[in-house]
This record gives structure tokens, sequence and C-alpha cells, in this order.
């Protein structure tokens, strides 16, 4: 039937085939333009996750606002006239840029202590840097001592400052979200109505435009300042800048992933290129091979395109994985149509074409079911960019099949049937010496293979997941060097908040019971007077009780090793504290302070603590994340059952959140998905080997033979202490999805040498010289092609590709070696 | 008809009558208030004497102004009601000595400042209202003084007594009946009678 088609239609008017072909490609190219690159953070996190909700509501609560950190750092004294001059000079031209609301610095902190004075004077005329006549000396030992502004402000050795870029709050992007999380949840509890859902899918449309201008507007104006400090540095020597923050960490990763999307895209295709030609010295299938891939790349970019498919941190490398199953697709069509040309030189181009389709077509159709089958069961990860990904390579893969299968006897039809320059037995040399290893050391080879299984079930079990944004930077790189000085001098890096809630009038709480009695006549008179008003809460708010809550929450979390600077009203209470003659400041101090501050000081150090009206507290940290062996999901797990015992729950709730708790919640899902996830592919292939081989003896070897490869690369993982992160976890996925191809291209052609011949020996020894040639091909390709990654500068894509560079080795490995003396002791 | 027109002119006497006392009775207490300031000024400003005799000599100036009993008694709210005498002596005790040593000593920080009453209001026979500006050189603090008149005068003390003071619209009661109140949720009365002998 296939046959039929090819001589009918497709090889019958090869030119015209050709013609749709090009206009089809052009029209695709112009939505492959549409392809959409989203790294940031957003895309990561799991769609309906509460603690995103809550963060977010604290967020906006607590009018903590996102920002970016400059360091400045120098050799001389930060307080000179002329580093004053120069901070004050760059926060001026950073507070110009678009996104940024303020800027705070050493220049404009209210000054508590410079010097020390009873709060009474003091909230009268707050002192800064610029005050006339402050003393300096004062001041410099006040931000190396302030509780607030130590290791914060300024770093210990006073040689760096920070100054914070405060940035403006998009009240329409949350806005928005809100309105779509809405039609989600209402999604959840009943089918929407026509109109909902049409509102539904024109909010979520909306809030995607609305987050690409963010985006832009973000890259844009972090572009800004980056200029802004690399300008500065140039004109002022002995000055040192950096710029780190959580923004600029997510807009940098996504200029790393589109950066290695571009480079290492098209480095893989010249790399492919060269190999295919150092193996089989023939421009001829150079260019098909070439054409082939480019005609796929645009064909499924421009599908995406349509789809409005985001190309995220996960499935950055989705270019290079298509590449390589594509080109193993057109070696093993060549290799299969250089040995029909070997075996039969006197038939004509067309049936040799023909017979090379229509023999490999069902393999490659195989092949190609069982990678979607690996990528789809990452659909089940429930993790958004995760389940693009699997529906992205899904997509890859068929299109591929597809435009293999039409381009490669469309371009050899108009090609001589020319012989080739080398033969493919000499090249084979290799794998027969292979075939002859499997003929002659059957048990060392299952002795090995249960050693190395016994290496990757122990060390499997030490694997951990770990989202470490430092981590994902070269030591060397600028960006590490600046967030480095951050997080170890000024105090860390990703963002942990512990809110606490003080239970008022709940039902747990009881109230006391009054006894009526003659002589409280007199008191009661005055009851009315000292009744509870709605608007005293604000006043009376700061009491005794809840500030030693706080301070003990408080001290607790900043003696933790792993967390750098702690933020609350403890802070603001200890500096009262010294203000105050060394005695804790009496709820009346508080109250006093909190009204008569001005409000640009209260927004420093109390309206980001407190939020009255729902009765809350908010302790701040950065966690440190450059700490070396940094475990955050222990972490959370001890801080959350520590504060179980500080906290009263008659009394108090506590919550942490922040942005560590939502990577750490993506982290651990796609953990868990991936282990429910690698069970169901496992599976699902079983059942395609089974299907596709109708033997229960063959589905079983054809899994051992993939299984143990693909957990070499955990148990490499667990015992190398590399812990698995966003991209690393969709490995074995992908691992198994291209590995399971080399073993059905193998069994496959097995079973048919075996039919042939009857004899077992004989037929490893043909299928190894003829589909583990080009297994072996196909895997060196791939294996150069994913090494090349290690030239990135982005830690996950080094990682991701020497991990399936290794996961390849392994399971070529398998092939070649195991399986066949699996098929020997087990015969088919 | 002559009854009537009678009745109403009393009565409009007696209304006249009673206004003017009143009117006497604020003028006579502001008088006096405004004395216990500058006898507490005085103090402040006498440089000769050490920081805790100064803070005594205040106490011991301001004392019979205030009704502390009421205030720690007032400040504790419905629990007030439910303690034992023993436990209603040694919490008044404490609370009397920490208002006196918490006040003293912020009284002792203010320096060249004068006190003003600017609003006077009686909003029941037996309460008075001043409201008064504490102006320094530079601005104006709002401080509010409430007085009552014990139905009897209470030995070695006025007749009009503070029972609260407002700084700012913050009331110095109020504060402390909040914080008693959030911490006697948790914790006993003898706790808080702990804590305060602590700070005293």
């Amino acid at each position: 039937m296939l046959k039929n088609l090819y001589q009918n239609h497709l090889l019958k008017y090869p030119k015209t085939v050709l013609a749709v072909m090009a206009v089809f490609v052009l029209i695709m190219t112009v939505f492959a333009f549409k392809l959409e690159i989203d790294a940031s953070a957003e895309t990561l996190l799991l769609e309906d996750d509460k603690d995103l909700e809550y963060s977010r509501d604290v967020i906006k609560r607590f009018e903590a606002p996102n920002f970016l950190v400059v360091t400045y750092s120098i050799e001389d004294d930060l307080l000179s006239e002329k580093n004053i001059k120069n901070i004050k000079m760059l926060g001026s031209q950073i507070q110009k840029i678009e996104i940024v609301e303020s800027i705070n610095s050493i220049i404009n902190v209210p000054l508590l202590q410079s010097p020390p004075q009873p709060i009474k004077e003091l909230v009268k005329n707050i002192p800064t840097l610029q005050t006339p006549n402050i003393d300096k000396e004062l001041v410099k030992k006040e931000f190396l001592n302030s509780a607030l502004y130590k290791q914060n402000l300024v770093s210990d050795d006073f040689k760096t400052t920070a100054i914070l870029v405060n940035l403006k709050r998009d009240e329409k992007y949350f806005s928005l979200i809100n309105e779509r999380d809405n039609y989600i949840k209402l999604k959840k509890e009943r089918v929407l109505t026509k109109d909902e859902k049409s509102s539904y899918e024109k909010t979520s449309l909306e809030l995607k435009k609305h987050r690409d201008i963010l985006r832009e507007r973000n890259h844009f104006s972090i572009t800004e300042i980056r200029e802004i400090l690399q300008d500065f540095e140039s004109t002022h020597k002995g000055i040192k800048l950096h710029l780190g923050g959580v923004d600029m960490i997510a807009d940098d990763m996504i200029e790393f992933v589109k950066y290695d999307l571009r480079i290492f895209g098209s480095i893989m295709l010249l790399l492919l290129i060269a190999i295919i030609y150092l193996l089989l010295r023939d421009v001829k299938w150079v260019a098909i091979a070439l054409l082939i891939c480019t005609v796929s790349m645009v064909i499924t970019s421009g599908v995406l395109g349509i789809l409005g498919l985001e190309v995220t941190v996960v499935s950055s490398n989705f270019i290079s994985l298509q590449l390589i199953i594509n080109m193993s697709l057109i070696l093993h069509l060549i290799v299969k149509y250089r040995e029909l040309q070997e075996k039969h030189p006197e038939e004509t181009q067309e049936n040799l074409v023909l017979n090379t389709v229509s023999l490999m077509a069902l393999p490659s159709f195989y092949v190609v079911i069982t990678t979607v089958a690996g990528f789809s069961s990452l659909v089940f990860s429930g993790i958004l960019p995760v389940i693009n990904f699997g529906w992205m390579m899904s997509l890859g893969s068929v299109i591929s099949l597809f435009i293999t299968f039409i381009i490669f006897p469309l371009s050899l039809i108009f090609l001589k049937n020319e012989k080739p320059n080398s033969s493919l037995v000499e090249k084979a040399s290799f794998i027969s010496k292979v075939a002859r290893v499997v003929d002659n050391y059957r048990k060392t080879i299952l002795f090995v293979t249960i050693f190395v299984a016994l290496f990757s079930i122990t060390g499997a079990m030490k694997l951990r997941v770990e989202n470490s944004f430092i981590d994902y930077f070269k030591q060397d790189t600028y960006i590490y060097k600046g967030m480095a000085l951050i997080d170890q001098k000024l105090g860390g890096t990703t963002p942990l908040d512990v809110v606490l809630t003080f239970k008022e009038q709940s039902d747990e709480v009881e109230t006391i019971k009054v006894a009526q009695d003659e002589d409280n006549a007199e008191l009661d008179s005055f009851s009315d007077e000292f009744e509870e008003k709605e608007g005293d809460k604000e006043q009376y708010w700061f009491t005794q009780n809840k500030m030693q809550k706080i301070k003990e929450v408080h001290d607790y979390l900043d003696s933790l090793e792993a967390i750098g600077k702690v933020l609350s009203l403890s802070t603001t209470g200890e500096i009262l504290k010294v203000l105050n003659g060394g005695k804790e400041a009496d709820g009346l101090t508080l109250a006093l302070m909190y009204k008569e501050l001005p409000i640009e000081y209260k927004k420093i150090i109390i309206t980001p603590y407190i939020d009255i009206k729902n009765n809350q507290a908010r302790i701040s940290t950065r966690i440190i994340d450059s700490l070396p062996k940094l475990q955050r999901d222990e972490l959370i797990k001890k801080i959350n059952s520590d504060l179980k015992k500080i906290v009263n729950p008659k009394y108090e709730e506590y919550k942490v959140t922040n942005i560590l708790i939502m990577y750490n919640n993506m982290l651990q899902s796609l953990f868990n998905s991936q282990i429910k996830t690698i069970g169901a592919v496992v599976l699902i292939l079983f059942l395609m080997f089974l299907a596709l081989f109708r033997s229960f003896k063959i589905a079983t070897v054809g899994m051992i033979a993939n299984v143990i490869p693909v957990g070499v690369v955990f148990g490499f993982m667990g015992w190398m202490d590399i812990p698995l992160d966003m991209m690393t976890t969709t490995i074995a996925a992908i691992g198994l999805g291209i590995a399971v191809d080399n073993t059905i291209h193998y069994i496959y052609r097995y079973k048919i040498d075996y039919k042939e011949s009857g004899d077992a020996v004989g037929a490893m020894y043909s299928s190894h010289k003829s589909i583990g040639t080009a297994m072996f091909y196909t895997s060196t390709i791939i294996i150069v092609g994913f090494s090349i990654l290690v030239l990135s500068s982005f830690l996950p894509t080094i990682y991701f590709g020497l991990l399936t560079a290794m996961v390849m080795f392994a399971a070529v490995v398998g092939d070649l070696l195991l399986l066949p003396v699996l098929l020997l002791i087990f015969g088919v | 008809m002559r009854k009537i027109y009678k009745r109403i002119l009393m009565l409009l006497v007696a209304t006249l009558f009673a206004q003017n006392l009143a009117a006497n009775e604020q003028v006579e207490l502001k008088e006096h208030f405004l004395n216990k300031i500058n006898e507490v000024i005085l103090i402040v400003e006498d440089k000769k004497l050490s920081k805790n005799d100064r803070n005594g000599n205040i106490v011991k100036s301001l004392t019979p102004m205030f009704d502390f009993e009421l205030m720690a008694k007032l400040s504790l709210g419905d629990a007030w009601k439910e303690l034992t005498k023993e436990n209603k002596e040694r919490f008044l005790k404490l609370y009397v000595e920490r208002m006196k040593q918490s006040y003293s000593a912020k009284i002792d920080a203010y320096k060249d400042e004068k006190v003003e009453v600017k609003k006077m209001e009686q909003p029941q026979p037996n309460r008075i209202v001043f409201v008064t500006d504490l102006i320094s050189k530079e601005e104006k603090l709002e401080i509010v003084y409430k007085f009552h008149k014990p139905k009897e005068k209470i030995n070695a003390k006025d007749s009009w007594l503070v029972y609260d003071v407002e700084i700012l619209g913050v009331s110095i009661l109020k504060t402390d009946k909040a914080q008693f109140k959030e911490f006697l949720q948790t914790k006993s009365i003898t706790e808080l009678m702990d804590v305060l002998a602590k700070q005293s």
C-alpha cells in the first residue's frame, strides 16, 4: 500500500510535490517567527498552586515591591563626598527608567541612631546622610551595627553598598491573573457557560499578551540599567558595579536560554553535518540531511507558533533534540539504502529508493511512535512547561517522520545511482568486533549489567531536587560574581517570608466570663469609653505579646545558617530599644512611631512588615543561595516543624511563603510526577513492544536493555550529588524516548535475519554489521551533538548536554552488548 | 399659667447656675492643672537634682492628680472583676509603680516646652476633658487629659483625678488594655504580674 502511494503519487510527480512542499514551508516560516520564548519564572510556577496565590496576596498587602539590587563597591571610604555624590547620581539616573518606582540607598534611608536621640525627638526630624552637618563617623557606626542596615545595605567590610531599585507594581497584570484564576477555580467546580468560556479565553489571551509586554519592558529596562552601570564604571575608575535581584535573574535566564537556542541549535546542525560527512564521505547525504532537518525544524516551529506553545527553560533544547531524532531517522534510511545498493548494484534508483522507504517505514514508524509515547508521558506531570515540552517533542517527532519520508525519496529520485566511494563493510569492522565481544563474553556482560544496576539503584536513592538560582551560572561569569556578592555580603538571594496571623476573635480564643458585682458599678460607668472602637485597631495593635512572638520567630530564622538577612517589625523594635536606653519600646512608643513617622520612612521600616487590618506580621528573609550543600526542601520542612513549636495554634497561625516556597513546590511536584511518569513510560513502552513484536519475552528483554542504561544517569547523578532541577528531571523521559529507537531497530532487524537463517549467532553478527552500524553512527552523532552543550555558560544546559550524552552512550552500549546477549540467551 | 412661667424661670435660673458652677469647676481645675505643670517643669529644669531625685519629685508632685488605681482596674477590663482580693492588691501596687516610673521618665525627657490648654469639655457632670498642646520650638504635640470626680474624695488625692492621657490620639489606658488583654489570652494574671514586677 505504502509502495503504491509512493509509486503512483509521490515519486510520479516529484517536482509538483516539491513545489507544494516549498510553498508550505514558506507559509510555515511566517508562523515560525511567531514562536515565543518565555523562560520567566512565571512560566515555571504551578498554575493552581495555592502558595503562589498566597504569595501574590502577601506581596500586595504588605506593599513589598519587587526590586533589583545594584551593588557599589569601592576600595576607599564609602562615605566620602565623592562616593556620596556618585551614589546619588547613579540613583537619579536609574530612577528615570520607566519601571522604577523608587530608590533606597545609603543616601536617603532614615538614620535612626546618628546620633541616638529620644524617639519623640527623632520622629520630628529624621536625619539622612544628606542632612547638613551629619556626623559621618556615627553614620558609619549605624550602618555597620543597625539591625536594619548591617549586611543588608552595607557589607561588613564597608566596601560595598546596595542600591535598592524598587520596581513599580503592575496592577493590570495582577488583576488579569486574578480574573483568570477565578475562571480556573470555577472551571474546577462546574462546566463553564459559553460566555464564561469565551471570557476565560479572552482573559488568558490578554494576560499572555500583557505578560509579553511586561517582559519586554522589564528586559529593556534591565538592559538600560546595565548600560547605565557600564557607562558609570568606565568613567569612574576604582568603582565596581553589579546588578542583582530575582527579576534580573529571571531576565538573564531568558537571555541565556535564547542564546543557547540560537547558538547550539545551529552549532549542532553544523556538527551533525560534519559527522555525516566524516562517516559517509559524500556531500549528497549531507545536503539531503540538511534539507530534511531544516524543513522539519521550520514546519515544527511554525506549528508551535500557530498553537501558541511557548519555549521555556524546560523546552529550550527541543530544537537540538528534534534535530537528533530526525538525524537518526535519516541515517537509518541512508544506511539501508547503501546496504541495498551494495547488495543489488543492478537495481534502478527508483526501485532502490522504493525498497528503502518501504522496508524502513515500519521500524521508523515504531521508533517515532515509541518516542512520542516517551515524551507524552510528560503530559501527566501537571506542570505546564513540562507538559508543553512533551507536546512539542511528540509533535516534532511526528513531523520529522513525515518530512523525512517525503523528502528523502524525492531527493534521491533526482540523483543518479552512484557507487558509494567507500564500503560500509570497512566501516563496520569496529561493530564486528563488538559482535565478537557479545559472542565471547556473555557472562561478563551480564555480570557487569548487574553491577551497573546496583550502582544505579543505590545512586538513585540519593537523588534530590534543588533549585538554586545562583548555581545556574558559571562561577567565572559576571552575573555569578554579582549574585555571589549580594548573596554572601548583602544578606542572601531567594526570598522566603513567614507570615504570622494573630487570632483575635476566633472561636478558639476564650473570652473571660464576667461576674456581676456591686463594686464594679463604678468601673462599668467607664466601660463605654474603653470599648474597642473601629478606628482603634491601628493604634493599639502594637502589643508586647505580638512583638514578643515576632521576635521569637525572627530570632529563630536568624539563627539558621542558610538564612541571610531577616527583617521584620522586630528589627524596628531592636532599633527603638537602642534609642530607648536598652529597654524594649512599649506599645505606646510603637503606636506613636506608627502614627508619626513620615510615610517615606514608614514604607521602609514598618509597612512591609505588618498588615494591621488582617492582624498579620511578616518576617522577611533571604536565603543564602551559594551555601554549599543547601537542601531547600529540608530547610523548609525544618522551618515548618520548628515554627510549630514556637507558635501556639490557639492564638497564632503561621505560613511560609514567597519565591523559595513556590520554586520548591514546583520542583517537588516535578520530582514526584517524574517518579510517577517514569512508571507510566516504562509501562507504555512495554505495551508498545508487546504490540510491535507480539512476544512477552522480547518486550521484557527490550525494556531491560533500556531501563538499565537510563538508570545509569540517575545512579551517576545520585553518586555525584548532582541535584535534579527543572531541566534534568526531563532526562529520563528523553533518554527512554530516544534510546528505545535503537532497540526497536535492532530487534526488528535481528528477527528478520534470524527468520531467514535460523542461526541466532549468525543473525546477531549480521544485525550488528547492518543496523548496528547505523545505531553506532546515530549514537555517535547524538553523543557528540549533546556534548557541544558543555560550551554553554548556562549550567542547566551543560548538565543537560552531558547527562543526555551519557544516557545515549549507555543506551547504545546496552543495545549493542546487553540486548544481543539477552536475545541470544532467551531467544526470540 | 403663672405657675408655668415661674417654673420655667426657675428652671432657666437653675440651669444657668449649674452651667456657671460647671464653668467655675473647669476654670478652677485648669488653674490647678497649670500650676501642677509649672511645678513639674520647675523640677525638670532643676539641674541641681540627680536624675533619680528629679523623677522622685515629679512622681510626688503628680501622684495626687492621677487616679492610678482606677487606671489599673480599667486597664484590665473585665479581667479585673475576676481577680481574687490578694491579686487585686498586688496588681494595683505593681501597676501604680510601673506608671510612676514609666511616666516620670517620659516627662523628664521634655525640655523647653510649654503647655497650653486649648479646649475644655465636660461631657458628664463628673468628667472633664482638657485638650492641651505641648509647645516646643518646632511643633505642637496634642495631649488630652481626662479627669473624673470620684463620689467621695480619696485621701491625699485631688478632687478631680486624671484617669487617662491621650498623646496624639493614642490613649495610654487603651494601650495598656490592649497589651494586657492579649497577654491574658495566652498567659495567667500571675505571669502578667511577674512581668510587671520585672519591668519596675
